[in-house]
């Protein structure tokens, strides 16, 4: 269903500009391209969001309101960047997004935000229910590192992004993601190393 | 202190294609065991991508139509609120300028119009005098002759007064079409 059809004409012709010349990603393609698009990067935002955010429910949310973010921008990237240049708008967008979250209660950064308010908010990550052993090792470990930290770890070892990449998506200098990523990584392999504590 | 081992780059590679640790050589598996760094990277990358896997079924997904129409509806809210910025400048202009004119309107006239309400005052209350001291009832008396005869400040008052209603009217309408 072409969407812009119930649209204002005016709005919908904008929409609607898919010409050979038109370079953009999105807003200028229809929607069926960008259902294919989300298709593939929905599944993978969702589970950044979620184990980053430590709450499925504002993994949900934030997700929605990434996309519609990601259509409405005013400088989307470019088609000749291809499809990862787009995702990691996205995932920047995203970033920006929880960075609000975070920044609307009382603390004013991230980096205040007291390790507390983060842990044990993930039900559905807990390991009864996700059935997954490394699930099970990994969530606890997870909700016990910095949201700054969870960023940049499951930017750097889930979706593989190059130090560079991850400076871009965080807003961070790619020589402080690099110390950072370094001092995060050997944080949480401690944890991991660490016995599982099951809580009562 | 920042210290990254040699083989890390090779060992990432391997494991960001699912080689590790199948296709490694021999002696890139024994350093991992007792290099700390390459340790630290493959445990926590083995976690972190089993973790990615097994949330990748996790969430219940929108239609991707939703997104699309919300963004639509947001750029559409966007435009209208930008056409209408320089509609609420003008506005904001219209109503000044009647501000203005009603001011200088109200200046200029007050003088003649005081001087058209004392010559009235005083014509009314020699009218009134004279029908109190007539014996009979004079119809020309009811009409104070010279009070419109001095009067062209009384055209003016009601011009001045009917075109700052106008204006007003005019200046009401704008806002409340934007509402």
């Amino acid at each position: 269903m072409l969407w812009e059809s119930i649209l204002p004409h005016a709005i919908a012709s904008e929409a609607s500009q898919v010409g050979p010349k038109s370079n953009l990603i999105q807003l200028r393609m229809d929607s069926d391209a960008f259902a294919g698009f989300y298709e593939r990067s929905a599944r993978p935002l969702w589970a950044y969001l979620a184990r980053v955010s430590c709450d499925p429910a504002l993994a949900d949310d934030l997700m929605q309101e990434s996309y519609v973010r990601f259509l409405s921008a005013a400088r989307p990237p470019r088609m000749e960047d291809g499809e990862v240049a787009a995702r990691r708008y996205l995932f920047r967008i995203a970033t920006n997004l929880l960075r609000d979250h975070w920044r609307r209660p009382v603390s004013a950064s991230i980096e205040e935000m007291p390790e507390e308010f983060f842990a044990a908010r993930d039900e559905s990550a807990r390991p009864d229910s996700e059935q997954n052993e490394t699930l099970a090792m990994l969530v606890p470990a997870m909700a016990r590192m910095s949201p700054r930290e969870r960023q940049l770890l499951w930017l750097a070892h889930a979706e593989g992004y190059s130090h560079k990449e991850i400076a871009e998506v965080t807003g961070l200098v790619s020589a402080s993601v690099r110390l950072l990523l370094f001092r995060a990584r050997r944080k949480i392999g401690r944890f991991l190393r660490e016995p599982v504590r099951r809580q009562p | 202190m920042l210290r990254s081992c040699q083989c890390e780059a090779e060992i990432r590679q391997l494991l960001e294609l699912g080689h590790w640790p199948q296709s490694c050589p021999p002696e890139l598996r024994a350093h991992a065991e007792s290099c700390r760094s390459c340790g630290d990277l493959i445990l926590v990358t083995q976690a972190f991508q089993a973790g990615r896997a097994a949330s990748l079924s996790a969430p219940q997904l929108p239609p991707p139509g939703v997104l699309w129409w919300r963004a639509q509806l947001r750029r559409r809210n966007a435009a209208v609120v930008r056409i209408n910025k320089p509609l609420f400048g003008a506005q904001i202009f219209a109503f000044g300028i009647t501000l203005l004119v009603a001011a200088g309107l109200i200046t200029s006239q007050a003088k003649q119009s005081w001087h058209w309400f004392t010559s009235l005052r005083s014509e009314v209350a020699d009218w009134i005098a004279s029908i109190s001291q007539s014996q009979a009832f004079h119809f020309q008396a009811l009409f104070p002759v010279t009070a419109i005869k001095s009067g062209a400040s009384l055209m003016y008052l009601v011009t001045g007064l009917a075109m700052v209603a106008l204006i007003s009217g005019v200046v009401l309408y704008l806002a409340s079409e934007k509402q």
